[in-house]
């Protein structure tokens, strides 16, 4: 029993690790290839990021003499800390192989060093071009943290609810274990806004349109290609690398909560998360396709709704627990 | 269907569309444009509409029947255009301000949408439907008091009957409570006299915007030859 539930965890974190390390460029591929198709266009083969990357790592890169170490760090500082994430992070459909009574926060933090590396190469360059976007990009990120924190909440109340196979534990592993599309049915009043809040969030966090066009290179607009203007070759394609990496992170988390599956074969569980991940990216892409991006001084607005839909979603989430009775009157 | 998972479901519909309300309140409060604010309106009096029939737990009895016709039919058609039609002839009146900041404004309303949960929740009230839900108080207390914040930040004649439409909304949520023990022509009666105040209004913002061709009302507290 006990060496196979080994052999079990050693398949699952191969499995996690594998798509984790292999799948991001095929995911921008993906987005790249529908916003072409939406537009008209034929657009570039769906393994394009691929070939990039192998070009990017075969370049060597150029440093500025005005950069430090802080500055060769960062690409790696983020690649790592996202695959640290990602472990923790339940994808497809199976429990991640680090989990802990609060890992919901430790994975909020991790995503955030993976933040502070991109922002602190950007701001070791002495640009006041990249300073600039550093300003921007922390800005937004300090508005969108506390929308990030309450859904985590939200989700963790949801997995502390009934005792689950996790014991009580409070980490994002034993909630999304917990959720099944009955789930969606007893707590679905605050899954709703719980997910249109992500979704927000995922559209901020990889810098999409409406709050930053990842094809523009126009100095007033950009927050996230504006940071990593001054890496190139390995360094860039690891930039790169790791964009992608978020991205799929966090639309595979948004893709368990709004679908949640649990099947008992392995490879099943895979090509069933990327499907959502592939429709979500869909869903991304019809924004990019439907929208404009949205002028800087109205981004905050938008923050802030989905701020208060998060925390629309955690009260309910406490009535519905029937944890919240109200005040006495 | 087991009857059991269809009180279930019945019950998540019900809350699903209690949470639409609340969100619907909530881009009231934020839309800067008067057309959305006025079908924004619209739909949330149409999802209320349909509350009456999940509250009765799906069984068609004639006064709740007649009943949500007539919210669909009134509110969710009849008066929006009336609206629309009372302020198509002012030139500049599409879009509005109020006198607070949109990002305060938000705020204030999820302050006062938080308040109404703390008290909304312990109303005592006799729960007699079948599928009551505990978000149902709590959205109505919103929804009236956010109809009153609506009322008071904005300047434009136009958006304070919005306001008041969405008051009316809340305080029909809260009779939904009662569904059981009101008379079908009682509601009837509060849904005319409704429709009768939004026609009076709809002259009223009319004859404003033919004489002044705004409908701000903040520069109608002068009074003049």
């Amino acid at each position: 029993m006990e060496s196979r539930f080994w052999y079990l965890w050693l398949i699952h974190t191969t499995a996690q690790l594998g798509m984790l390390l292999l799948l991001p460029p095929f995911f921008m591929g993906l987005i790249l290839r529908l916003k072409s198709i939406a537009a008209g266009r034929k657009g570039p083969p769906l393994f394009q990021p691929y070939y990039d990357m192998a070009r990017l790592i075969r370049k060597g890169a150029v440093y500025s003499t005005t950069t430090s170490s802080v500055f060769r760090l960062g690409p790696p500082l983020l690649v790592s800390s996202l695959v640290v994430s990602g472990l923790m992070i339940p994808l497809g459909g199976m429990p991640s192989p680090i989990h802990f009574s609060g890992d919901l926060i430790v994975v909020a933090y991790v995503l955030a060093i993976s933040r502070l590396a991109i922002v602190l190469a950007a701001l070791d360059t002495g640009s006041s071009f990249e300073g600039m976007g550093a300003s921007r990009e922390i800005t937004f990120a300090s508005l969108a943290e506390p929308t990030m924190f309450l859904i985590l909440i939200s989700l963790g109340l949801l997995g502390h609810a009934d005792p689950n196979k996790f014991g009580t534990e409070w980490s994002l592993t034993g909630s999304l274990a917990q959720m099944d599309l009955i789930t969606w049915v007893h707590y679905g009043p605050a899954l709703v806004p719980l997910s249109f809040a992500l979704f927000v969030l995922i559209l901020l966090e990889n810098a999409r349109v409406p709050f930053d066009d990842p094809t523009t290179h126009l100095e007033l607009t950009m927050i996230h290609e504006v940071m990593i203007l001054d890496h190139s070759g390995p360094d860039l394609a690891l930039m790169e690398y790791g964009a992608g990496m978020k991205l799929m992170l966090l639309t595979m988390l948004l893709g368990r909560i709004l679908i949640p599956h649990h099947f008992d074969n392995t490879l099943l569980n895979f090509v069933v998360a990327l499907l959502k991940t592939a429709a979500l990216c869909g869903c991304v892409v019809m924004v990019e396709v439907g929208m404009a991006r949205l002028r800087m001084k109205q981004i905050p607005g938008v923050l802030l709704s989905a701020l208060i839909l998060a925390a629309l979603s955690v009260v309910v989430m406490l009535v519905e627990l029937g944890e919240f009775q109200g005040l006495p009157i | 269907m087991s009857e059991e998972l269809q009180g279930v479901f019945l019950h998540e519909a019900i809350d699903i569309l209690l949470v639409a309300v609340l969100i619907l309140d909530l881009l009231q409060v934020a839309t800067r444009k008067l057309k959305s604010a006025v079908w924004l309106n619209a739909v949330q009096a149409a999802l209320l509409g349909l509350m009456p029939l999940l509250l009765s737990g799906g069984e068609l009895e004639f006064h709740i029947v007649s009943m949500s016709l007539a919210i669909l039919l009134v509110r969710g058609a009849v008066i929006p255009r009336v609206l629309l039609w009372s302020v198509r002839l002012a030139p500049a009146s599409t879009t509005f301000r109020s006198i607070l900041e949109p990002g305060i404004t938000l705020v204030i309303a999820a302050v006062l949408i938080g308040l109404s949960f703390a008290l909304g929740l312990n109303l005592p009230l006799p729960k007699s439907i079948p599928h009551f839900s505990d978000l149902l108080v709590p959205t109505a207390m919103a929804t009236i008091i956010l109809g009153l914040f609506m009322l008071v930040i904005r300047t434009q004649a136009m958006l304070q009957v919005i306001g008041y439409l969405t008051i009316e909304n809340g305080i029909y949520l809260f009779g939904l409570a009662l569904i059981r023990e009101t008379p079908v022509i009682v509601e009837l009666g509060i849904l005319l006299d409704v429709f009768v105040g939004v026609f009076v209004m709809g002259i009223v913002l009319f004859h404003i915007s033919q004489a002044f061709e705004h409908l701000d009302t903040s520069e109608l507290s002068q009074l003049r030859d």
